[in-house]
């Protein structure tokens, strides 16, 4: 057993007939611990994500799953110990709920691919662990966007995956189900679950996430705590001053605000000066 | 549905289009512009005694052209099935990617070039042009749309499209500089038509038809979840790059021996697995399966239909596929429209 479950080293990546790159990132993540992969549009996140989910390989650098090269392995044997949720799923036909929570049966599945009782049962687990239970006959495209998101989390929950990694699971959701989203998230931590998750929001980031991982052009900036990296002096160049860090007094946790232009001024007479 | 189903349900939803096939199977053959007695048949097959006119019909005639239909509906089906999920595109269908189009082109040419005229095996040299087309044209379109993490369906569609176009012009061009009769001879093969000469013509579709249907089956329980997407199926743990390697090069075999031995014959790739997602859900592991038994019994109805509404003359089957299939879809679309209002 390895105490870092997805371990990345040095990855780089180029996208061909793109000067964007992403340059020398190392990431890891151990079980139990829930990563909020942050930074601003362009930073790299995403990308970095689908190379740790193997569906790019980089240029450079490894990447690890439990201290096998995840690229030596079959599809299969990734989605057996790591599930991945993309962003902007749309489906060519309607499924409903329950088929698509009971899709992600399919690493565990032989031939044919029938659910044996067992499957039955972790996916009725999935459900009731994402509050859709009530929703299995519904079509996934009659749902609201917090219901979809839920869904598709249990549809990847049911691979019974020890890495999860998430690509704004978030975005376009309101603060009820953004919350409610993130508590299923950080339960999954008492499971021993090592759960990656990429997203714009920083203060969920920081109210919810163990360690940030904080990303800019291709590169990596910080990895700490959320104290550590959610500071005025590290956010400033990187939003370019347009952000303000504060404090939470209930979990004493930072939090962050966007800046008016006129503190925005301010801040940038001051540091001038 | 409330979640994939399970074996038995599956075999279940099965064994009632199994059960349309057989029928299809057993009856149309007894049917046409002669009405076959089925006892004097059996009688015929049970003894020692010389068959009579109505077994010869059913066994040399029938019975070949019979299969032919069944097994090149159940072949175009199953292709539009896995082709609507692989290319993410409900409208694709086995024509789509420009093979039939390919086909078309080396039936029509062998056709013109009529001092070519030969035979090889049960085949005649229309059909083992069009089979060239189909495959030289399969060829092209995999080496354009080939990258080196498998095959880019974005261009697969475009370079198919593009191509279909493309042997469209050149059927017209060939058309426009050949005699009346070939022109008759071009437009009735472009009909499609499954009036084969006994089993040894039927036999030279087996070669492509069955690795094609092998692979396409082989696909069948990763099918539901390319429906998400790519990166969904990736995660997972779908072969995506495989699955659509295996996708194209079984389609593309099936619709060469199709096209090779039929012509083109339109429609039943489309409509077929919408009309059975309609009925029976969207689960791929009935869907394909189903369309092999359902797209093999419309095809061999409407050929019974073709030889029989206008006896003794026959109509094209692609007129009767698009007649008849056309406004049931039609129904079932506007059926489910008021169920939902």
């Amino acid at each position: 057993m390895n105490s870092q479950l997805l371990n990345l080293e040095q990855v780089s990546f180029h996208y061909p007939g793109d000067a964007w790159k992403l340059s020398d990132v190392s990431l890891q993540v151990r079980p139990g611990q829930l990563m909020g992969i942050i930074g601003p549009n362009g930073a790299g996140k995403s990308t970095l994500l689908k190379i740790a989910a193997a569906i790019l390989k980089p240029s450079g650098g490894s990447v690890q799953l439990d201290g096998t090269n995840i690229f030596s392995l079959s599809r299969r044997r990734i989605a057996d110990q790591l599930a991945f949720l993309p962003q902007n799923i749309s489906s060519t036909f309607q499924y409903s709920v329950g088929e698509i929570v009971a899709m992600g049966r399919y690493p565990h599945l032989k031939g044919a691919g029938f659910l044996t009782a067992g499957d039955v049962k972790v996916i009725d687990q999935c459900l009731e662990q994402t509050e859709t239970a009530a929703l299995r006959d519904r079509m996934l495209g009659q749902l609201s966007g917090g219901q979809r998101q839920r869904v598709l989390l249990a549809s990847v929950l049911a691979q019974q995956p020890r890495v999860l990694l998430l690509d704004e699971p978030t975005t376009g959701l309101d603060l009820y189900h953004q919350s409610a989203f993130f508590d299923v998230l950080k339960n999954l931590n008492n499971q021993e679950i090592a759960v990656a998750v990429v997203t714009h929001d920083l203060n969920l980031a920081s109210l919810y996430c163990d360690d940030l991982f904080l990303m800019h052009e291709g590169r990596q900036v910080k990895q700490g705590r959320p104290a550590e990296v959610i500071s005025q002096d590290v956010l400033d160049p990187i939003y370019r001053h347009r952000i303000r860090v504060t404090r939470d007094s209930g979990t004493d946790r930072p939090i962050v605000l966007p800046a008016t232009g006129n503190s925005t001024a301010n801040r940038l007479q001051e540091d001038r000066s | 549905m409330s979640a994939l189903l399970t074996r038995q349900q599956c075999f279940r939803r099965l064994a009632a289009y199994f059960i349309l096939a057989l029928a299809a199977l057993l009856v149309t053959p007894l049917i046409g512009s002669e009405t076959l007695q089925f006892k004097q048949i059996l009688n015929d097959l049970t003894s020692n005694q010389p068959w009579g006119i109505d077994t010869e019909i059913f066994v040399h005639q029938r019975l070949p052209r019979v299969v032919l239909a069944f097994l090149v509906g159940a072949g175009l089906a199953v292709v539009g099935g896995v082709f609507q999920v692989v290319l993410r595109n409900p409208l694709a269908e086995p024509s789509t990617l420009g093979i039939t189009a390919g086909g078309t082109v080396g039936a029509v040419l062998a056709i013109k070039l009529q001092f070519l005229s030969f035979t090889l095996g049960p085949l005649s040299s229309v059909q083992v042009f069009a089979m060239i087309g189909s495959g030289l044209t399969l060829l092209l379109i995999y080496v354009l749309a080939r990258r080196s993490d498998g095959v880019s369906m974005h261009t697969l569609l475009l370079t198919g499209v593009t191509i279909g176009i493309c042997g469209n012009a050149a059927i017209l061009f060939i058309s426009y500089l050949a005699s009346p009769n070939m022109l008759v001879a071009m437009n009735r093969w472009m009909m499609g038509g499954v009036d084969v000469l006994g089993f040894s013509q039927l036999g030279a579709l087996f070669p492509l038809l069955l690795p094609g249907l092998g692979l396409l089956f082989i696909l069948v329980p990763s099918l539901n979840h390319l429906s998400l997407g790519e990166e969904m199926a990736m995660g997972h743990g779908v072969n995506v790059a495989g699955v659509q390697r295996v996708a194209f090069l079984g389609g593309g075999l099936i619709i060469a021996a199709v096209v090779s031995l039929t012509g083109p014959i339109a429609f039943v790739g489309l409509i077929v697995p919408h009309i059975l997602r309609r009925l029976s859900g969207y689960d791929h592991r009935v869907i394909i399966p189903a369309s092999f038994f359902a797209g093999g019994a419309f095809l061999t109805i409407c050929d019974c239909l073709a030889r029989t509404l206008i006896a003794p003359t026959e109509m094209p089957v692609g007129i009767i596929t698009a007649i008849t299939g056309g406004p049931f879809f039609i129904y079932l679309l506007l059926r489910r429209k008021t169920t939902q209002d």
